[in-house]
């Protein structure tokens, strides 16, 4: 052979028994009624061991650079007392397989499966009736993606544990996962993650924020929870692409945001809450602002909730559709401080006869002080009644107050942008 | 809303409508309308003039005291760092007074000179003289749960000390304090018949001082409650009949005592059960991320009868001075835990005593507890484990009755008298009346800003009042005027009538003193304050008659081998005597009493560049020592306005050099 079809042979061999070392598709066969945790004590730095399908009997704990596949029909169970999975070190991992339950103990943090360890890696398990789905504490390089966690319809919200917990967790990948009926998606202390593509439904916080500067929230849905997304303490967020649907409880709110600044908002569908948005001390340095831009506000009570006098916000370019009112202001506060441009408000009052899509008059949006539904809250059921809109027109019309003046955008939108279809 | 009142209500709407538009076409009027009350156009102009609306006019009738007229509540307030106890008037939010108690107060002649020194050095800490403190939590006195206007407690977090004011004189009477454990936070409390003031801790350290490094926290940092023993006939505190229980190192936060159902017990919450420490600097998460951790804590449930029989078995030991009953002795014979949510900070027993209330700073739900069945899961010893150190806890779900979804980052919780609970909301900046029986939000008010503790009229006694809410928030930032960087805090006082009306926000009142931590709220006639000391020559230190008490006609200065005594009499306008004589060195005794019986006769004596300035009240007794070693000629005169001629009720001290 001549050397250069020597060397081009030995490349080849070298290039196909790297792949066959390193495939993954190379899976040590756990069959049932093996001891699986001696198997995985035993494996080898890097193994793949693959659950066939049938129940398994948990705890269990995966050592690092190990990982336990297996098909949904692959059942680990817990035995009733605390934590049934855990990714004990860096680099373990957790396939496919279903998880059955956890022990009961909130105060012990009792899990479906808890990571330990950098660069671990949960996807595509399916977790049902857990107290914690899955929970993550000081690592760095986790993903978690495309997992099913079922926590408990029957339970009072209080009483059930969170879907995903990560606390002291940076550079977390958390996408495609599905969330129903668990407690809340908790990040905290932990900086620099990204929440994508997720949907979270009927539980208390879609996603709650604490100390977790540099996230990104892109594309999840949030539907029925108490709240959206809450932020609290932290800066340099995005939010975009997500729809924030159906809060409606005691705190409904779609996002809520308290002494956190550095926020972009965008493109997000913020629809059927009690409150769209809710801002307290937002941003809080002096060197922050935030951005809302594009966002659509629809069928909420207030779109937007300004609790005090919140200075460097921008809204541009937002849509504010079949809400009560588009802002409301507590405390009396001023909101000279939130800037509004090319805004759609379909309450507009106005015409455009130069037709470039812009109101030829600001929209102004006015309080009167003498709100007679909020010092008798039974009015509240005359809304929409000729009555009480006669009664406010008068006030309007024969003006004992001077109306104090909410937003004012200058040039508001005529259309609405259209939706993409889902 | 039925019918019937739907159609009735609309008529009155539509009455009030027309009200509208024919008031509405009068103002339109240049000069008025003739014929309108003046009462009414006056108002109505008043009111377009300060932009005020229906409901601050009301708010307004609802709280202006007029000159003549009193108050119908106190509220009694910590003064934060002022280390002092606020006294507040409501409805009107008038501030009334400032009482010393761990901070010098010159005004009262409190720590400058005098009989108080002796009441300073009482709280001494590791032999250090303490002038300030951070007092939280007031507590008055109570008999059968209920407030009895007699004595007033209150806390210095900062260094573990306890002070007692006697309202019949607003005078701090005792300070006391025990080695025992560094600082507190959940104190002061009291026993339904004030039997004994809880002290609870917060950051744990070895007890009794001492050294341990922090690596060793878990081991031999620890927390304990001090039950001190309070004796109404003497109203001091008898540290030789108090006693402690020794805690885990959780850093425990607040307390309450059980009354009527749950008499004989105390509560205390707690939110570091990770044990966290801190250590940024050694790669270690900071303390609040630490203390995070966990996504439940433990509220300590305390059987205190039962301690009292432990420490009468002698199954206890001398730390501190006090005789501690060992965690390992107390866990499962009087101390026991139940989890609670998500670092907790609000511990509050219902008025009836059998229910406890634990709200979550960040949690949306308050937990509602019930005593009977904590008891009974006690006394079946039905227990999911033990923690550490060996207390048993209790099962979660079995020992509370049910959850109320508030709101965002509930905390404190008060009560009414119509079965509501108020609570207030942290994150929101809300307060939230809810129902307790059927756990339902009835309704929120927004509050500016930042709420802590909230206080309703004696809100957490066995029968609340109900009326008034004050919530004590921490920040005003736009609420006032502004006055540099730092801000006060800011006090609003709520309406909240019988409980089935909307509540109302009736008024801001800005502190701009300490930060306020917690008030409590009693009647103003359960009070009896004296208006004079009696009889002549009284010391309220040490609540008799002083020995040194001087007499009009028998004023007098005497050598003695311990320095120059002098008896000094004051009363309107002149000291007796009013020339003093002594020689460069000479230790100075003076005894000054206040002669004089009439209301708000007060006279101050305050020397030149001595640093002494007293208060002293009609009929009140005063000593003060000090060393003249500085000859030269001091002017001493009354500092507080006392009549016509009272720049002339002055003297000299006259300090002869030694030649």
């Amino acid at each position: 052979m001549s050397s250069r079809a020597l060397a081009l042979a030995i490349a080849t061999a070298a290039g196909l028994l790297w792949r066959i070392a390193s495939a993954g598709t190379a899976c040590e066969a756990v069959a049932l009624g093996e001891s699986l945790q001696d198997q995985l004590d035993a494996a080898q730095q890097g193994a793949v061991l693959c659950l066939a399908p049938g129940e398994w009997a948990g705890p269990v704990r995966i050592p690092a650079s190990v990982t336990l596949r297996g098909p949904r029909e692959a059942v680990i169970r817990s035995g009733g007392s605390g934590t049934t999975v855990l990714l004990d070190g860096a680099g373990s991992a957790l396939e496919g397989v279903t998880i059955d339950g956890s022990g009961g103990r909130f105060d012990h943090l009792d899990a479906a499966v808890r990571v330990r360890g950098d660069r671990v890696r949960v996807e595509g398990v399916r977790i049902v009736e857990a107290l914690f789905g899955v929970l993550v504490e000081q690592a760095r390089g986790v993903s978690l993606l495309r997992n099913e966690i079922e926590g408990f319809p029957d339970k009072p919200l209080g009483l059930r544990g969170d879907g995903i917990r990560l606390w002291e967790v940076r550079d977390a990948r958390v996408a495609e996962n599905r969330i129903r009926h668990s407690r809340d998606l908790v990040v905290w202390y932990s900086p620099g993650n990204r929440i994508e593509r997720n949907v979270v439904e009927d539980g208390r916080y879609g996603t709650h924020f604490m100390y977790s500067h540099g996230s990104v929230v892109r594309g999840n849905v949030y539907r029925r929870n108490v709240v959206g997304v809450f932020s609290m303490y932290s800066r340099d967020l995005e939010f975009s692409d997500n729809l924030l649907a159906g809060a409606r409880g005691a705190a409904g709110v779609g996002l809520g945001c308290k002494e956190s600044g550095n926020l972009v908002f965008a493109r997000n569908r913020v629809i059927g809450n009690s409150t769209g948005l809710y801002l307290d001390t937002c941003p809080l340095y002096l060197d922050e602002s935030n951005r809302f831009e594009s966002n659509r506000f629809q069928f909420s009570d207030a779109a937007v909730v300004l609790h005090g006098s919140e200075k460097r916000n921008e809204f541009l370019s937002n849509d504010f559709m079949s809400n009560r009112t588009p802002l409301r202001i507590e405390g009396r506060s001023s909101g000279d401080g939130v800037t509004w441009s090319e805004n759609h408000f379909d309450d507009f009052a106005g015409y455009d006869l130069d037709s470039d899509g812009f109101g030829d008059l600001p929209y102004e949006l006015r309080s009167f002080e003498a709100d007679l539904v909020r010092s008798q809250p039974s009015l509240a059921f005359f809304r929409g009644s000729a009555a009480l809109w006669l009664t406010e027109a008068v006030a309007r019309m024969f003006p004992i107050f001077r109306a104090k003046r909410l937003l004012v955008d200058p040039t508001p939108r005529m259309r609405p942008e259209p939706l993409d279809e889902d | 809303m039925r019918l019937r009142e739907a159609l009735s209500r609309r008529a009155e709407w539509a009455s009030t409508l027309s009200i509208m538009a024919a008031v509405g076409a009068l103002a339109c009027q240049p000069g008025g309308a003739p014929g309108a009350p003046s009462v009414g156009g006056g108002l109505a102009q008043l009111m377009q003039e300060r932009e005020l609306t229906e409901s601050d006019v009301m708010a307004a009738l609802k709280t202006y005291t007029p000159t003549g007229k009193l108050d119908e509540y106190y509220l009694f307030a910590s003064g934060g760092h002022s280390g002092q106890v606020l006294v507040i008037g409501l409805p009107s939010m008038r501030l009334l007074k400032v009482i010393g108690v761990f901070t010098p107060e010159p005004w009262q002649g409190y720590g400058y000179g005098g009989d108080s020194g002796a009441l300073f050095d009482a709280g001494e800490k590791h032999g250090r003289k303490m002038r300030w403190g951070d007092t939280h939590h007031p507590a008055l006195s109570e008999t059968g749960g209920d407030y009895d206007g007699e004595y007033l407690f209150i806390n210095d977090k900062n260094s573990a000390r306890i002070a007692v004011i006697d309202l019949r004189d607003f005078e701090t009477t005792q300070i006391v304090t025990s080695s025992l454990i560094e600082n507190d936070h959940g104190g002061t409390f009291v026993t339904p018949n004030t039997e004994y003031v809880i002290e609870g801790p917060q950051y744990p350290a070895p007890l009794g001082g001492g050294y341990a490094d922090i690596a060793d926290y878990a081991e031999k940092y620890r927390g304990a409650v001090i039950l001190w023993r309070f004796n109404r006939e003497t109203g001091k505190i008898e540290p030789d009949k108090s006693f402690a229980i020794e805690l885990p190192p959780y850093m425990q936060d607040l307390s309450d005592a059980g009354k009527l159902a749950s008499d004989g017990w105390i509560f205390l919450n707690s939110f570091n059960t990770e044990r966290a420490t801190g250590g940024t600097a050694e790669g270690k998460p900071p303390l609040e991320s630490g203390a995070s951790q966990n996504d439940m804590d433990y509220m300590h449930i305390i059987n205190w009868r039962r301690a009292e029989e432990m420490v009468a078995e002698g199954k206890t030991k001398q730390i501190g001075g006090l005789p501690v009953i060992p965690l390992d002795a107390a866990a499962g014979d009087c101390l026991w835990f139940v989890g609670e949510p998500k670092s907790p900070h609000g511990l509050d027993v219902t008025p009836d005593g059998k229910e406890l209330v634990v709200a979550g700073k960040l949690d949306t739900h308050a937990t509602v507890y019930s005593f009977e069945k904590i008891k009974g899961l006690i006394d079946a010893k039905k227990f999911v484990g033990n923690d550490d150190y060996g207390v048993p806890i209790l099962p979660f779900e079995e020992s509370i009755r049910g959850q109320a979804e508030l709101g965002l980052g509930p905390l404190h919780t008060q009560y009414d008298g119509a079965g509501n609970a108020y609570t207030s909301l942290f994150i929101e900046s809300k307060v939230v009346k809810w129902s307790v029986k059927d756990l339902k939000v009835l309704e929120k008010i927004p509050v500016h800003y930042n709420v802590g503790h909230i206080v309703a009229a004696e809100g957490d006694t066995v029968s609340p009042d109900g009326r008034f809410l004050v919530s004590l928030n921490k920040w005003a930032i736009d609420r006032f005027m502004k006055v540099g960087p730092l801000l006060p805090q800011n006090f609003q006082l709520i309406d909240i009538g019988d409980g089935s009306e909307t509540m109302q926000l009736l008024y801001d009142m800005p502190i701009g003193i300490g930060e306020p931590h917690y008030a409590q709220i009693v009647k103003a006639d359960k009070l009896n304050p004296k208006e004079v000391f009696e009889p002549i020559g009284y010391n309220p230190r040490t609540r008799a008659k002083d020995p040194n008490a001087a007499t009009s006609g028998e004023e007098r200065i005497e050598r003695r081998p311990d320095g120059v005594h002098v008896w000094m009499t004051a009363v309107r306008s002149r000291f007796t005597p009013d020339l003093i004589r002594v020689k460069e060195g000479d230790t100075v005794h003076l005894h000054v009493t206040n002669v004089e019986q009439a209301k708000d006769a007060t006279h101050g004596f305050g020397i030149g560049s001595h640093n002494v300035n007293l208060s002293l009240e009609p009929g009140e007794h005063e000593n003060v020592t000090f060393v003249a070693d500085d000859p030269g000629v001091y002017p001493f005169y009354c500092t507080e306005f006392c009549s016509a001629l009272h720049l002339e009720m002055a003297g000299y001290l006259l300090v002869e050099p030694n030649e």
